[in-house]
């Protein structure tokens, strides 16, 4: 009986402890409220059994992605419980009101479903949504400045979620020059009975023309974990569900969140007096001298310091009207600025060496600033101040000299960059060009590239033709050169030369015709050629004879020569040799 | 003189005389150009954008026309389309220095700090030629450099026993192979260049959103263009990392 009771409880035990947890399943999701293209993280939690798999509801209106699963076993009191999670990544396919509907699962021969969800879809963008857990925010202090006048910008990364490796984008400020104020500051909030943590960026900005002006958005980027708890641990919850994901991988999704658009509209400033200093801002100005009474001689150091609303980095030195007698060294101006309160202030100094070269009591001023003041709209002036300065006669005989500890030049700064903008566009006409040139051009060009070679082809196929022909021109020439030769032989009055000339012409003939060189050839290499030209026996003969009679008055008769006689027979001779050759 | 003598003169007649330029003809074009200029002047830089890039899909690219495209997309906001415009000037017109000065100005207002990809000093100098000259002015020295060349040698033909001729023959053939070899090197070896034209954009390791995101670009950042794959593109930054961008969130250059 005992061991019955034993077997008893043990089975009453194992059966208590198969789950202490109720079986269930659940459906959860990150956030029921997204933007366009933004994915809802969908958590199916099965209770009180590892092995039993959900079954996704129709989810037409997503792209499913599965993101896996985790198991969490857990012991309490001595009993086991366990818990399985499924996550999905839900893409919207469109806007508006969606559906999730139940998941279902079966344990234990038991059916259990989810309760369905719903979720919105909305084009708004990222982070401009105030229900959202991350947005931007930009404001200025005023949206109507004047031309210099100084514009607060402030820019905040309002957040209740881990926004990790964040990065941020300025915007070009485009017609406007920009300061920075001071480094970015981190404090808490609540909007609408929710705590948000706020990284705010401020910056001065200064118009630099009239007109509309928009400061584009600024963006910041970084990555959100995905999951309920996980986004939870930003602020310290890890322990707020006993099932926390202690095994699961952090999932992080990249988020860019933008600042929207502010336009400005800035006003031009109205028509400047004459002595206006160009600032921009409420501006004081106090002055000092170093010793108001001093030897004639001496210098003193006058100080004016000028306190501005903004920026007065471009504040020139204002006149100083001294009485004569009085020379004065301009020395560094440098300009200071204050970034710990609201707004950009600026100090700005000048020293002057001042030295008297004669005695008596003097008066510089009143010495006043015009600036321009934003809020009322109007030029206004520093308080005027009037500054004595007490000189005392020197040393009889001493000569006046600016001596002492005076800077005889003032110190040079550096060009401070106060704006930068771009170059303006181009407006000449001619600034336009095809890319592809026009079919006329291109044509022409080719035409352009074919000619000289095509010229130059055509050159050395001319030169070729020639030298090949050589021989036949030489011999197409032959006869009208032996007929002018001829008729300069009968007309010749140099008897003597004649006999000379007519061998040459016979022989010149002879050589042109057969491609020899004629006029080297004796009569009978002349007769031995003709015979191998097989020129007629009674012409080679005729040519031998004439050959050697003309050679023999050249070198042996003294007789006279008939010129005209000796031409009429060279010329019967050249005739027979043109019927053969 | 002969009639093939006659002949280059006769065609460089021709050239000269033939009609002016195609803005002289396309009236239309250099109206949307002045339309487009006043909108810019008058702060609408979507309208100004609008009429130069109707002007760029009518076929004319220019080095000013870039350039006052890259001047209103930055006042519109949009650092990234701007730099890209702005490159675009600087390579039909390399010695732009007003272009090169807005395209400083534009990168002053990145926010990576990224050397942006070009060549080297010393590249720039030896090659100075490949850098300095547009790709106009490049097939206009190569074609004198052609007829130079030609020249010379027709006149070493009919004159010669100079040797004037021949040298000036090879002089312009090295300057013709030279100017040649960097139209060509222009055209098979273009300079690669992605800008990152959105807010952000993150460097994947492989072509799906899914993968890890190894880096992160902004607006305007300027990075190697390595390949193409469909709707993605493989960068690489100055340090040799790469990563894979959506082609939507760049604008690509040279590819």
């Amino acid at each position: 009986m005992q061991r019955y009771q034993l077997l008893l409880t043990a089975a009453c035990l194992l059966l208590g402890t198969r789950s202490l947890v109720a079986a269930g399943l659940r459906a959860e999701v990150d956030r029921t409220s997204v933007s366009a293209g933004a994915p809802i993280l969908l958590e199916l939690i099965v209770d009180g059994s590892r092995n039993a798999e959900p079954s996704l509801p129709a989810l037409d209106d997503f792209d499913v992605q599965s993101r896996g699963q985790s198991t969490q076993v857990q012991m309490v009191n001595g009993s086991f419980s366990s818990r399985v999670s499924y996550r999905y990544l839900l893409r919207p396919k469109r806007l508006g009101r969606l559906r999730i509907g139940a998941a279902s699962v079966e344990i234990d021969g038991r059916r259990y479903a989810s309760e369905p969800i719903e979720v919105t879809v909305s084009t708004a963008p990222q982070g401009s949504s105030a229900d959202s857990d991350v947005y931007a925010l930009a404001e200025v202090s005023t949206q109507t400045p004047y031309v210099g006048e100084q514009v607060v910008y402030r820019l905040q990364l309002v957040r209740r979620v881990n926004f990790a490796n964040a990065t941020v984008a300025m915007p070009s400020f485009v017609g406007l020059t920009s300061q920075s104020l001071g480094e970015q500051r981190e404090f808490e909030t609540v909007r609408n009975g929710r705590r948000f943590r706020v990284t705010e960026l401020r910056l001065a900005l200064f118009a630099q023309q009239p007109g509309r002006l928009q400061i584009a958005p600024a963006s910041f980027a970084g990555d959100i974990p995905m999951g309920r708890e996980a986004r939870r641990r930003g602020r310290g919850g890890i322990f707020d569900d006993p099932f926390g994901d202690f095994f699961g991988q952090v999932q992080s999704e990249h988020r860019v969140v933008r600042s929207p658009a502010i336009d400005l509209q800035v006003r031009p400033l109205p028509q400047a007096p004459a002595n206006f200093t160009g600032l921009v801002g409420t501006t004081s100005m106090t002055a000092a001298l170093s010793k108001p009474t001093l030897v004639a001689g001496e210098s003193t150091t006058l100080t004016l310091t000028v306190d501005t609303l903004g920026n007065s980095a471009e504040l020139a030195e204002p006149p100083l009207a001294l009485p004569e007698g009085f020379k004065s060294y301009a020395d560094k101006s440098p300009t200071a600025y204050d970034t710990s309160g609201q707004a950009l202030r600026s100090r700005r100094t000048f020293v002057t060496a001042l030295v008297p070269t004669r005695a008596g009591t003097f008066n510089l001023g009143p010495l006043s600033l015009t600036y321009f003041d934003p809020h009322t709209g109007a030029y206004a002036g520093t308080e005027p101040v009037t500054l004595t300065v007490d000189v005392q006669a020197g040393a009889e005989g001493e000569d006046l000299h600016a001596v002492g500890a005076v800077s005889a030049a003032p110190q040079k700064q550096d060009v401070a960059l106060l704006g930068d903008d771009l170059l303006p566009v181009y407006r000449r006409p001619d600034a336009l060009r095809l890319a592809r040139p026009p079919l006329w051009l291109r044509a022409s060009a080719l035409a352009l590239l074919a000619l000289p070679p095509f010229t130059w082809l055509a050159l050395l196929l001319v030169d070729r033709g020639r030298s090949v022909d050589a021989a036949g021109a030489r011999r197409r020439r032959a006869k009208a050169r032996a007929r002018k030769q001829l008729r300069a032989l009968g007309r010749s009055t140099e008897a003597q030369l004649v006999p000379s000339r007519a061998s040459r012409l016979v022989r010149d003939f002879i050589g042109d015709k057969l491609g020899v060189a004629g006029a080297s050839l004796t009569p009978s290499e002349v007769a031995a050629t003709l015979r191998e030209a097989q020129v007629d026996a009674g012409v080679v003969d005729r040519t031998e004879r004439l050959l050697s009679e003309l050679d023999a008055m050249q070198y042996a008769s003294s007789a006279p020569v008939d010129a005209h006689a000796l031409a009429r027979k060279v010329g019967n001779l050249l005739h027979h040799l043109e019927a053969q050759l | 003189m002969t009639r093939a003598h006659l002949a280059l003169p006769a065609a460089l007649l021709w050239l000269v005389a033939t009609p002016t330029p195609a803005l002289a003809r396309d009236q239309d074009a250099h109206e949307r150009w002045v339309q487009a200029n006043q909108a810019y002047d008058a702060g609408q830089y979507t309208t100004a954008l609008e009429g130069y890039r109707s002007l760029v899909t009518d076929g004319y690219a220019s080095s000013p026309l870039y350039y006052n495209i890259g001047n209103a997309e930055l006042r519109a906001g949009r650092l990234g389309a701007a730099i890209a415009s702005f490159r675009r000037s600087l390579t039909l017109g390399p010695r732009n220095a007003d272009a090169r000065a807005n395209l400083e100005a534009a990168r002053k207002r990145t926010q990576d700090a990224l050397a942006p990809p070009g060549p080297s000093v010393t590249a720039r100098s030896l090659l100075f030629w490949h850098y300095g000259l547009s790709q106009r002015e490049l097939v206009a020295l190569s074609l004198g450099a052609y007829l130079i060349f030609w020249a010379a040698l027709l006149w070493r033909r009919l004159r010669a026993g100079s040797e004037l001729p021949g040298w000036i023959a090879v002089a312009s053939l090295i300057v013709l192979v030279l100017l040649g070899g960097s139209l060509l090197a222009r055209r098979i070896l273009p300079e690669r260049v992605a800008v990152v034209i959105s807010a952000s954009a993150a460097a994947h390791t492989g072509t799906n959103v899914d993968s890890a995101v190894r880096f992160v670009l902004h607006d305007g950042a300027e990075v190697r263009l390595l390949e193409r794959d469909g709707d993605w593109a493989r960068v690489a930054l100055p340090d040799g990392q790469q990563g894979w961008i959506s082609t939507a969130e760049l604008e690509l250059l040279g590819a």
